[in-house]
C-alpha cells in the first residue's frame, strides 16, 4: 500500500481496513443498487416457472400467421410477369425466409406450416350438389402421415372427415367440388379421416390454428368448417393454378392456357421451443419471437420487404407463450416501480453510508487534514487525494458488488436463476462515482473545517433527527387516512413501500436518542458488576458515539424483520383472498342442466347471487351443500371461524328462519332478521354469526350464507312466504325440483383438488374446460404476485443491508484499534487474565451488536403491530392483512448477526492479543 | 526597517462570536519579527497567544489591524490569497508531536512528499535531516522516534521550502528539559543557519530564555516585553505604559509624578 501510496502521489490512510471496509461498503451497496432489475428478472421467471408448473398447461409452442393476398407471392421476389408467363415463387420466397428467420433464434424450431384457403362461405359438393357442407381446404407440413385413416389412401387427392363424408355422403375417388363466392375447385377424394378429437387431438393436430379447430365458445359448441386437407404440393397447385397436382409452387404456367386467378388465404408458421423449458427460457423466446414479428411487419428490413412484396403485409403472432409473456410482463411491470423506489432509497442509504464512512474517515485523518491546510493546500485538492485513495478499493467493491449482485438474488431473492445481463451497469457506474463525489465532498468540507475553533454544536445533529420523525410522521399519517391504493388496479402504493425504510429508521433513531441520554445516566453506575461486564458497560457506557455506529445495524434489522413480517402476513393474507376469489383450490361455472348430476368426492356446488329487498342495499348470497361443501373446500383460520362450527350455525335454527351468517362490508349494519328476494325465491333468515370472510363472497357487498338443505327445507315448508308455490313442478313426481328453488343463483362448481381432476369431471360430463379457474394460478397474476414480489424484494435488502452494517462495524472496531489495544493492555497490567480481557472485549462487541439487533427487532414489531393492516395490497378483497411475525426472520438476522459478531471479535481479539502491553503503556 | 521584518502585525484585534457571547481575544496587539531572529509569545492560558499565532500563520484575518508577512496584507485577503501566503512563507509546528506527523509514513517520505509540494528541492530534505540530527532516522515512522526526534523532524517538516516564518505553537511542552533544551538549539540555529524568523507561543522558560524577544500576553493585550534580554515596557499608540505587576507595589496611590528629559528621551516615574 505505501508503494501504491506514494506512486498516485497521495495519501492512502486507514491501512487495510481502510480498503477493507470501502471494498465491503462499495460491493454491499452496489449489489442492493443493482439489484432491482436483477430482481425483476428473476421475478419473471419464477411467475413463469409458476405458471408451468401450475400445469395451466401453456403451450410454448406459438404460430406467426398471415393472411396471404395470393399463395403465388404477388410481386416478390421471384415472381415476374410478362405478356405469357408468371413465375410464381414471391410467397415460397417469402416463407422460407420466415423460416430461416425462427430456425435462427436459438432453442427454437420451425414447426409445421399450415395454409389454408376458405371459410365459413365454402361450400364443399359432390357432382355440382349444392347440398354440401361447409369445407375448408387446409395443406399442413407431415399432415397426410399424420391422418388417422378411415377409408382411402396416397396423397393425390383431398381427404375429407368423416362428419363431411357422411355429410357429402362421399367416399374416395370420388370429385369434391370446393366452391366459394369467389372461386371454384375440382379435387378427388383420396381418402376418409377419423374426426379430431377437441380436447384430444394429439400432439400433432392439437396444435393446429385454434380457428382451425372445433372449439367450444362459453357453454356450446361451435363447428368450424370441416377441414379438407390436401398435401403441400396438391394445395399449391390448386390455389395458384400453375401446375397440374404433384408439381410444386415456383413452377410456371402459361398464362394464356388458364386464366384462374391465384387464390388468396392464410399461413401460420409454427414454431417449437428446443432444449428449454424454463419460464425464464420461454420469457426469452417470446420476446424473440415479438422481435422476429417485429421485423416481419418492417417493410424497411430485408425479412419485412420480402413479406411485404409477397402480400403478406401484416404478420400476427399467436401463442399462449406470448399470453404468458404479456401476464408475467404486468406483473413485472406493476413491480418495477416499487423497486426502483425501494433501489432509490437503498441508493440514498448507502450514499449516506458511504458519506457518513468518509466522514468518519475525514474525522480520523483531521490531523492529516489540518497539516496539508495549515501548508496552503486547496481543501478541493485534500478531498482529491482522498478520492484517488478511496478509488482502487471503491472500483475492487464495485467489481464485487457486480460478481455479488446476482448471488445476492438467488441467494435472498425468487429464484436460484441468475441473470448477470440485467445488471444495470450505467446506474452502477452512476453510484460509484456518486460515492467518490461523496467522498471527495466530505473531505473537502472536513478540511475547509479543520482549522475552525468551534467544534460543531451538538443541537444541529438533532436537526436530521427532526427532519426523519417529520418525514416518519407524515408517511405514517398519509398511510392512515389515505384512499387504500388497490394493487388490482395495477400501482403499488409508494408510500407503502418508503415507510417500512423511514418509519423504522425513525424508531430507531429515536430509541438511539433516547438510550444516549440514558447512557449518560448510567455511566455513574454498575459499579457492583463483575469485573468483565463493568468494563464492557463502563466502555460503552462512556463512548457515546458507539450508539452512532449502532444505528445502521438497527435500522438493518429494523426493515429485514418488518419486512419478514409483512412478507408472511402478504402469504397468509393472499393465500386466503385468492380462495375468496376463486371459491377453492379450483373452481368453474356450472350449468344449470348438470345439477342433478352425481358429483364426485372433493366436489361441491355453491350457489351465489344477489339477495334484494326494498329500502335496502342489495346483498351478496352463499348458498352452500353442507355435505359436499366440508371435503371440496380449504378452509383457513382467517375466515374467522371454524368450518364445523360455521356448518353447525347454518344447520340450526328453529325452523322459521333460515340461519345464516353474515360477512363482508357492510355487513355489521344488516338486521339481525331480514327477508331477501332472488330471482325464483323468497328468504326470511336470521343472523346467527359472523364470519370474516368465506370464499366466493362479495368485495363490496355484505354476503348472507345459508345452507342449501336448510334454505330448501324452509322453502318447501313455507310456501307462501317462500314463493314455492309460483314453481313450476316436475312432471313425473309432482313436486317442485328443489335445484329449480335457486335457479336464480350462479352455479359453481369446486373442488379442493386439482386442475387435472376438475377437467376430468367437466370431460365426463360433457362441460367445456377453457373457464377452469385454479387458485394457485391467481397467485401469479398481476394483483396478488405484484405486491408480494415488491416487499419480498424489501426484505432481500434487509439482509444485505444487515451485511453492510456488519461491514460498517467491523470497519468501526478496526479503527478503534488502538483504543481497544490501550484498553487491553491496562487490563492486562491490572492482573486480568488474556481470557477475561477477551471476554471484556466480546462483551463489548455483543453487547453494541445486542442492543442493535433488539432495537431494530422492537422497531420492526411496534410497526409490525401498529400498521401492518394498512399494508393490505388488495383491501377490498376479505379476508384483511393480519400480523404474522415469523420466527425465521428473527433466525436468520439473529444469525447473521451473531456470525457477524464473531468475526468482528476475531479480528479485534487477534488485534489486541498480539500487542506487545508493556510498549503499548510506554508509547499509548 | 520594516522591509527587513519578516512578519509584522500592528493594533491587531480579534473578536470571535462564541456560544457565551462576544469574546474579544486579541486587543491591539504590536509585533515585529526580524529574519534569524527568535520570538517567544508568553502568557497563561487563555491570555490571546493561540489566537496571536492563527493570524500570525495567517489561518485567520484579524478583526482590526493589520498582518503583514513577507511583504503581502492579511487583513482583507481572501482565503485563497492567506492559502497561497501560508504555502510560500509559512511554516507551522503543532504542539504536540503526533499532529506534525503522518502516522504511518516514514519521516523521509512524508519529508519528501511536503518538499514536492511546496516545490522544494530533495537534497533540501537531506540538508535539514542533517542540520536537525534525524538523518538516521529517516526510514522510520513518527512512532519509532522519540518526542525530541519526532519534534525535530516537524521543525524540518516546517522549514522545507524555505518559509519566511516559522510558527510553533508550544512545541515543547510535552517534552523533557533535555529534549526542550535541544529544541531550543534547534530553533536558534534554524533561525540563523537558513534566516527565518520564528514565532514561538510557550509556557516555557527555557525557551523563553533562548528567545531573542519576549513577549508576555495577558487578556489579549502585551503585557511586558523583553528583547535581547532587556525587559522592556509597552507604549501603546494611546501613549499608555503597562507597567510589569512587581513594581505596581510602588505605587500605592496609583498616583505617579513624572519627569520627562527631553534631550536622553528619558521618563522618570515617582511616586507621590
Amino acid at each position: 500500500m505505501r508503494r501504491l501510496s506514494r506512486l498516485l502521489g497521495v495519501r492512502l490512510s486507514g491501512g487495510w481496513p481502510g480498503w477493507a471496509a470501502t471494498v465491503v461498503v462499495f460491493a454491499i451497496a452496489v449489489a442492493g443498487v443493482a439489484s432491482g432489475p436483477v430482481y425483476i428478472e428473476a421475478v419473471a421467471d419464477t411467475l413463469a416457472d409458476d405458471a408451468l408448473a401450475a400445469g395451466s398447461s401453456v403451450d410454448a409452442s406459438a404460430q406467426l400467421v398471415s393472411d396471404v393476398e395470393s399463395f403465388c407471392g404477388g410481386s416478390g421476389p421471384g415472381a415476374t410477369a410478362d405478356d405469357d408467363v408468371l413465375e410464381c415463387g414471391g410467397f415460397a420466397v417469402a416463407s422460407a425466409a420466415i423460416g430461416s428467420a425462427i430456425d435462427a433464434i436459438p432453442d427454437l424450431d420451425l414447426g409445421p406450416i399450415t395454409y389454408s384457403v376458405g371459410g365459413r362461405r365454402t361450400i364443399g359438393s359432390i357432382d355440382g350438389e349444392y347440398i354440401g357442407a361447409e369445407v375448408r381446404l387446409i395443406a399442413r407440413t407431415g399432415g397426410i402421415e399424420s391422418l388417422d385413416v378411415v377409408a382411402g389412401g396416397g396423397v393425390r387427392g383431398a381427404w375429407i372427415s368423416e362428419i363431411a363424408a357422411g355429410d357429402l355422403a362421399a367416399g374416395p375417388g370420388e370429385i369434391l367440388t370446393i366452391s366459394d363466392p369467389e372461386f371454384s375447385l375440382q379435387v378427388p377424394i383420396a381418402g376418409v379421416y377419423r374426426d379430431f378429437d377437441a380436447e384430444d387431438a394429439g400432439p400433432y393436430w392439437s396444435r393446429l390454428p385454434a380457428q382451425l379447430l372445433l372449439r367450444y365458445q362459453q357453454f356450446y359448441r361451435v363447428s368450424e368448417p370441416q377441414l379438407v386437407i390436401v398435401a403441400e404440393e396438391t394445395f399449391f397447385a390448386l390455389t395458384t393454378g400453375l401446375a397440374p397436382e404433384g408439381s410444386s409452387p415456383g413452377s410456371s404456367v402459361s398464362l394464356g392456357v388458364d386464366d384462374f386467378a391465384p387464390l388468396s388465404g392464410k399461413v401460420w408458421w409454427q414454431t417449437e421451443p428446443i432444449g428449454t423449458s424454463t419460464g425464464g427460457g420461454l420469457l426469452r423466446l417470446a420476446a424473440d419471437l415479438r422481435a422476429l414479428q417485429t421485423a416481419a411487419n418492417d417493410p424497411t428490413v430485408s425479412l419485412g420487404s420480402l413479406l411485404f412484396a409477397a402480400g403478406m403485409p401484416r404478420v400476427l403472432l399467436e401463442s399462449e407463450l406470448i399470453d404468458l409473456s404479456d401476464r408475467v410482463s404486468k406483473a413485472e411491470d406493476q413491480i418495477a416501480p416499487a423497486v426502483a423506489s425501494i433501489q432509490v432509497t437503498i441508493a440514498l442509504v448507502a450514499l449516506l453510508v458511504v458519506a457518513l464512512g468518509g466522514s468518519f474517515v475525514a474525522r480520523r485523518r483531521l490531523t492529516e487534514l489540518r497539516m496539508w491546510t495549515i501548508e496552503g493546500r486547496a481543501p478541493g485538492l485534500i478531498g482529491w487525494s482522498s478520492v484517488v485513495g478511496a478509488v482502487v478499493p471503491a472500483v475492487i467493491g464495485t467489481a464485487a458488488g457486480i460478481v455479488l449482485t446476482p448471488v445476492a438474488v438467488a441467494t435472498f431473492g425468487p429464484s436460484g436463476v441468475r441473470h448477470d445481463e440485467a445488471i444495470p451497469r450505467l446506474v452502477v457506474a452512476l453510484f460509484l462515482a456518486a460515492g467518490l463525489g461523496i467522498i471527495w465532498l466530505t473531505s473537502t468540507v472536513a478540511a475547509s473545517r479543520s482549522l475552525d475553533l468551534a467544534e460543531r454544536t451538538r443541537s444541529r445533529r438533532w436537526i436530521w433527527d427532526i427532519a426523519l420523525y417529520g418525514v416518519a410522521i407524515t408517511l405514517f399519517v398519509q398511510l392512515l387516512v389515505r384512499e387504500p391504493v388497490d394493487a388490482a388496479s395495477g400501482t403499488i402504493d409508494l408510500a407503502v413501500i418508503i415507510f417500512p425504510i423511514v418509519g423504522v429508521a425513525a424508531l430507531v433513531a429515536l430509541a438511539l436518542r433516547l438510550m444516549g441520554l440514558a447512557l449518560s445516566v448510567l455511566r455513574r453506575r454498575g459499579s457492583g458488576l463483575p469485573i468483565v461486564p463493568f468494563l464492557a458497560w463502563r466502555r460503552v457506557a462512556a463512548a457515546g458515539g458507539s450508539l452512532g455506529i449502532v444505528f445502521p445495524i438497527a435500522l438493518a434489522a429494523g426493515v429485514a424483520l418488518f419486512a419478514s413480517a409483512l412478507v408472511a402476513s402478504l402469504d397468509g393474507a393472499l393465500e386466503a383472498k385468492s380462495l375468496v376469489a376463486v371459491g377453492s383450490e379450483v373452481s368453474a361455472p356450472y350449468p344449470r342442466t348438470s345439477l342433478d348430476v352425481e358429483l364426485p368426492r372433493g366436489f361441491s356446488v355453491v350457489h351465489t347471487g344477489s339477495g334484494v329487498t326494498q329500502g335496502r342495499d342489495p346483498v351478496r348470497l352463499v348458498v352452500l351443500d353442507p355435505d359436499s361443501y366440508r371435503e371440496a373446500i380449504t378452509w383457513k383460520p382467517v375466515f374467522g371461524m371454524p368450518l364445523e362450527e360455521l356448518l353447525s350455525l347454518l344447520d340450526g335454527g328453529d325452523g322459521d328462519r333460515v340461519p345464516a351468517v353474515i360477512t363482508g362490508p357492510g355487513a355489521q349494519d344488516e338486521p339481525v332478521e331480514g327477508i331477501r328476494r332472488t330471482q325464483k325465491l323468497t328468504i326470511a333468515y336470521e343472523v346467527v354469526g359472523h364470519l370474516d370472510a368465506i370464499p366466493l363472497m362479495s368485495d363490496g357487498l355484505a354476503t348472507i350464507v345459508m345452507s342449501r338443505d336448510t334454505v330448501l327445507d324452509w322453502a318447501v315448508a313455507n310456501p307462501a312466504i317462500s314463493g314455492l308455490a309460483l314453481i313450476d313442478v316436475d312432471e313425473a313426481t309432482g313436486e317442485p325440483n328443489p335445484d329449480d328453488l335457486i335457479l336464480g343463483l350462479i352455479a359453481t362448481l369446486i373442488s379442493s383438488g386439482d386442475e387435472s381432476g376438475m377437467n376430468e369431471f367437466l370431460r365426463s360430463i360433457q362441460r367445456p374446460t377453457n373457464l377452469v379457474e385454479v387458485r394457485a394460478d391467481s397467485l401469479s397474476t398481476a394483483a396478488f404476485a405484484a405486491p408480494w414480489w415488491a416487499f419480498q424484494y424489501l426484505r432481500m435488502l434487509g439482509f444485505v443491508a444487515l451485511l453492510l452494517a456488519m461491514g460498517v462495524f467491523a470497519y468501526f472496531m478496526a479503527e478503534a484499534r488502538q483504543r481497544l489495544v490501550i484498553a487491553h493492555a491496562l487490563e492486562r497490567r491490572m492482573g486480568l487474565s488474556r481470557v477475561a480481557a477477551a471476554g471484556a472485549l466480546g462483551a463489548e462487541v455483543f453487547f453494541l451488536i445486542g442492543i442493535a439487533v433488539a432495537i431494530g427487532a422492537a422497531a420492526a414489531v411496534v410497526l409490525s403491530v401498529t400498521v401492518m393492516g394498512e399494508f393490505d395490497p388488495l383491501p377490498r378483497l376479505l379476508p384483511g392483512l393480519r400480523t404474522l411475525i415469523p420466527g425465521s426472520g428473527f433466525i436468520v438476522v439473529g444469525g447473521l448477526a451473531l456470525a457477524g459478531g464473531l468475526i468482528v471479535w476475531a479480528l479485534s481479539h487477534r488485534a489486541t492479543g498480539r500487542s506487545d502491553v508493556a510498549e503499548v503503556l510506554r508509547v499509548g | 526597517m520594516s522591509a527587513e521584518l519578516a512578519i509584522s502585525c500592528s493594533a491587531v484585534v480579534k473578536v470571535y462570536e462564541a456560544d457565551k457571547g462576544v469574546v474579544q481575544a486579541l486587543r491591539g496587539i504590536d509585533l515585529a519579527a526580524r529574519p534569524g531572529t527568535v520570538t517567544a509569545v508568553a502568557g497563561p492560558s487563555g491570555s490571546g497567544k493561540s489566537t496571536l499565532l492563527r493570524l500570525l500563520a495567517a489561518i485567520d484575518s484579524p478583526t482590526a489591524g493589520d498582518v503583514v508577512i513577507g511583504g503581502l496584507q492579511i487583513a482583507g485577503a481572501s482565503a485563497r490569497v492567506r492559502r497561497a501566503i501560508r504555502r510560500r512563507h509559512i511554516g507551522y509546528v503543532q504542539q504536540r508531536p503526533s499532529d506534525n506527523l503522518f502516522a504511518d509514513m516514514p519521516i523521509g517520505e512524508q519529508l519528501r512528499l511536503v518538499a514536492r509540494h511546496k516545490g522544494a528541492a530533495r537534497s533540501e530534505v537531506d540538508r535539514l535531516a542533517e542540520g536537525l540530527d534525524i538523518a538516521d532516522r529517516l526510514g522510520h515512522d513518527p512512532r519509532e522516534l522519540s518526542g525530541g526526534e519526532q519534534q525535530r523532524a516537524a521543525l524540518a517538516r516546517a522549514a522545507l521550502g524555505r518559509p519566511s516564518v516559522i510558527i510553533a505553537d508550544e512545541p515543547t511542552a510535552e517534552l523533557d528539559l533535555v529534549t526542550t533544551r535541544a529544541v531550543c538549539s534547534v530553533l536558534g540555529s534554524l533561525a540563523r543557519d537558513r534566516s527565518v524568523a520564528i514565532v514561538v507561543a510557550t509556557h516555557d522558560v527555557e525557551v523563553m530564555g533562548a528567545a531573542d524577544h519576549v513577549l508576555f500576553l495577558r487578556d489579549g493585550a502585551v503585557q511586558s516585553e523583553t528583547f535581547e534580554g532587556r525587559e522592556l515596557a509597552v507604549v501603546d499608540s494611546t501613549g499608555r505604559i503597562q507597567l510589569p505587576p512587581e513594581v505596581l507595589s510602588w505605587y500605592p496611590g496609583r498616583r505617579v509624578a513624572l519627569e520627562f528629559d527631553p534631550e536622553t528621551s528619558t521618563i522618570v516615574i515617582k511616586p507621590t
